[in-house]
Formats: structure tokens, sequence, C-alpha cells
């Protein structure tokens, strides 16, 4: 009974921290240009334009969604996850938008120490 | 092992699919009557004569004039421009924390917001004109007023 308990909680820590993830990623995707000035300093000046990354990003954030809500790779994907919003909020500051990611970034790490829970391809694919 | 690298190849095919389809709907124009709405790179603009003319064009660059731009300089419409970068801040107004009046005054305004704010919160909050405002685009501004 617990443990059913305690796999719908990672299920809904999943899909909701997924659900982020394809709402920015489908804002990044449709407008850049309103998302292109949030781009570090260190990140421009390559080959890719500031829309561009911005795009890239997006297609990274969706791609990583994607991994979490079907459960495939969940420790791989949240870890990396986590990370990338570590950077968001270290890159952003102390504003509200930096402490918000800072947040989520801590709720992906949790998913990063949690685990699989049964409902993940992870664990469905292991049984096969 | 062999199933977990499909469904990965799937997914990634898949947020590739969704990203052009993104891509495809972010680059439609909304027109209507005779004003030009922004959207993504790409300027439209059309006439209303009963829809007889229509003109399409691709601009590298947008231009305001400052005249334009001070038209939006009240309460109701601020607009205010920092580096090139339009943003609407109407809706931030009454939520500054030095109160709305501080800001008043450069609504509408380029150069002069742009010296007040860097005066008042240096350069490391530029940041947040993004997350306070609705970015109109990144303009070349033009003209005198």
């Amino acid at each position: 009974m617990q443990n059913e308990k305690d796999d719908t909680a990672k299920l809904i820590l999943r899909c909701s921290i997924a659900f982020v993830f394809f709402y920015f990623a489908t804002q990044q995707i449709t407008s850049p240009d309103s998302w292109a000035s949030l781009i570090p300093e260190f990140a421009k000046g390559g080959f890719l334009s500031a829309n561009n990354l911005v795009i890239l990003n997006g297609v990274f954030e969706l791609t990583f969604g994607l991994l979490l809500i079907s459960g495939l790779y969940l420790r791989f994907a949240s870890f990396i996850l986590s990370i990338h919003l570590i950077i968001i909020s270290i890159t952003m500051g102390f504003t509200p938008t930096g402490i918000r990611d800072f947040g989520l970034a801590f709720a992906t790490f949790t998913l990063f120490l949690l685990g699989p829970d049964k409902y993940c391809l992870d664990n469905k694919l292991k049984k096969n | 092992m062999n199933k977990k690298i499909l469904y990965l190849f799937l997914i990634i095919v898949v947020s590739i699919a969704l990203t052009a389809f993104l891509r495809l709907q972010g680059d439609k124009l909304i027109v209507s009557d005779d004003k030009i709405v922004l959207q993504g790179d790409s300027v439209k603009t059309e006439q209303n004569s009963e829809g007889k003319e229509s003109n399409e064009q691709n601009q590298e660059t947008n231009k305001i004039t400052k005249e334009e731009l001070f038209k939006h300089n009240s309460m109701q419409d601020c607009w205010i421009s920092y580096d090139g970068k339009v943003y609407d801040i109407t809706s931030f107004l009454p939520n500054h924390p030095g109160t709305p009046q501080k800001i008043l005054p450069y609504c509408g305004t380029s150069d002069e917001f742009q010296k007040a704010f860097t005066k008042q919160h240096g350069t490391s909050k530029i940041k947040t004109l993004i997350t306070v405002g609705v970015l109109m685009g990144d303009f070349d501004i033009v003209g005198e007023i």
C-alpha cells in the first residue's frame, strides 16, 4: 500500500516537472526573440545566434521533458535537467525567476535520488 | 536494452517533429485591420481596403521612431526601450517597488530610461526587464521627438 502511494507521488512529481519543461520549451521554440536577451554572455559569440541558442535550448528541454514523462533513462534525464536548472538559476541570480528555478532544480534532483517508479518505461522494459 | 534505445530514438524523433511544428506555428503572422503585428523574424503589412493589396517583407532590423515610442507614455500604456529592445511594462508599473511615479516620467523614452535605469540599478538587473515586461521587439530607434 505504501509502495503504491510512493509510486503515485513519484509519478505526480515526474509529470508536473515534465509539464514545466514542456511549457517553457514551447515558449522558447515559438518565440525565441523574447528569450534571446536571457542568454548569458559566456554562451554568446559562437557560431549560433542568440535566437538559435534559445531554440536549441527549447529542443533540449523538450527532449529531456519527454524522457521524464515517459520514465526512460529517468535518473540520467533528471540529473542533467537539475544541473541545467542550477546553471540557469545561478545565471539569473537572486531574482524571482532565479529562485523559482533553484526550487525546480532541487525538485528535479529529488527525482534523480528517488529513481524510477513502477510506471516508468525503465521499470517496464526491465521486466520484459 | 535494445528496446530502450529504440524508445530513446523515438523520443528524439518526436521532439524534432514537435519543434518543426512549433516553429511553423511561430512564423505565422497575425494581421488585423491596418495593424502590423510582429512575430518571429518577419513583418507583414496588409491594407484594410477590402483586402485589395497585401505586402509581405522580411526585415533584418525593425525600426521605430522616437515619436512612435513617445506615444506610449502613460500609466495605461507604458513602453520603454533599453539597448534597442522595446518593452511594454504597463502591467508592471503598479508593482514597481519604488512606486510607479518613479518610472512614469521615463515611459515612452529610450535614452532617458536607459540612463535612469542604469543609474538606479546598474547593469545587473537588465535581465529583469524581460520578466516584468513584454518584449515588443528589437528595434533601431530613429528620429527625434
